[in-house]
């Protein structure tokens, strides 16, 4: 799959199904120094996603400020074929003052065993290690 | 007020609050005196309004909660990368 760069970083269409409903998370930043994945509230809302009162909720404090999102089980998170069943992502408004539909954080990449290939601009899927 | 005194205030209500004073502890954020900002129709509306106030104010604290938590249970999490940072610095 191929990486688009803007802004000096790396973005990846995403598809998430969460109850039946797959949509495409266009714009979702690849980012290795964000520790779980969140996505942009305007696209959950896109798969029924909104904030109920028993949702988990949670603080993301940065160096840069800090932001309330959610916590949700969705059914499916994937790049191209490759995904993960049952994964949890934190939903946000992530209003940074540009196009961004989500960050791809260290949760996914990692247990989804993501190569990033800066090289040549793309992103796959090794084989888990036996 | 505190979260008990918000409960009591508005039962089963859909709020935008502000942390006037606030500490973080064992990964949580615990708001140790707080204010009601906005009381909204549902989640949804709650954080758009979250958004919208966070765009004004960017040095507040707010938070979209509902009143039934018994305890306000806000984990937290530390970030690094882009949290914070605006399409001025990416594009300078």
């Amino acid at each position: 799959m191929q990486l688009i760069f803007r802004h000096s970083l790396a973005f990846v269409t995403a598809t998430l199904t969460y109850e039946g409903t797959t949509i495409e998370v266009p714009d979702v930043l690849v980012d290795t120094g964000a520790a779980s994945t969140v996505i942009n509230a305007d696209f959950a809302a896109e798969a029924h996603i909104f904030l109920r009162s028993s949702d988990q909720l949670r603080r993301l404090r940065g160096v840069g400020g800090h932001e309330h999102v959610f916590v949700r089980r969705v059914d499916r998170l994937a790049i191209g074929e490759q995904g993960l069943d049952d994964f949890d992502v934190e939903i946000g408004e992530m209003d940074y003052g540009f196009e961004i539909g989500g960050i791809l954080g260290m949760d996914f990449l990692r247990a989804a065993n993501a190569v990033i290939d800066l090289g040549t601009l793309s992103i796959r899927f090794a084989s888990p290690s036996p | 007020m505190r979260w008990q005194d918000v409960r009591a205030a508005h039962p089963d209500q859909w709020l935008v609050i502000e942390a006037l004073e606030a500490h973080s502890e064992n990964d949580h954020r615990i708001l140790d005196r707080i204010a009601v900002i906005d009381v909204c129709p549902d989640g949804r509306t709650t954080m758009k309004r979250y958004g919208e106030l966070r765009r004004m104010h960017p040095q507040r604290e707010f938070c979209f909660v509902h009143t039934s938590m018994v305890e306000l249970n806000i984990e937290e999490r530390l970030w690094l990368g882009i949290r914070g940072v605006r399409a001025a610095d990416l594009s300078s």
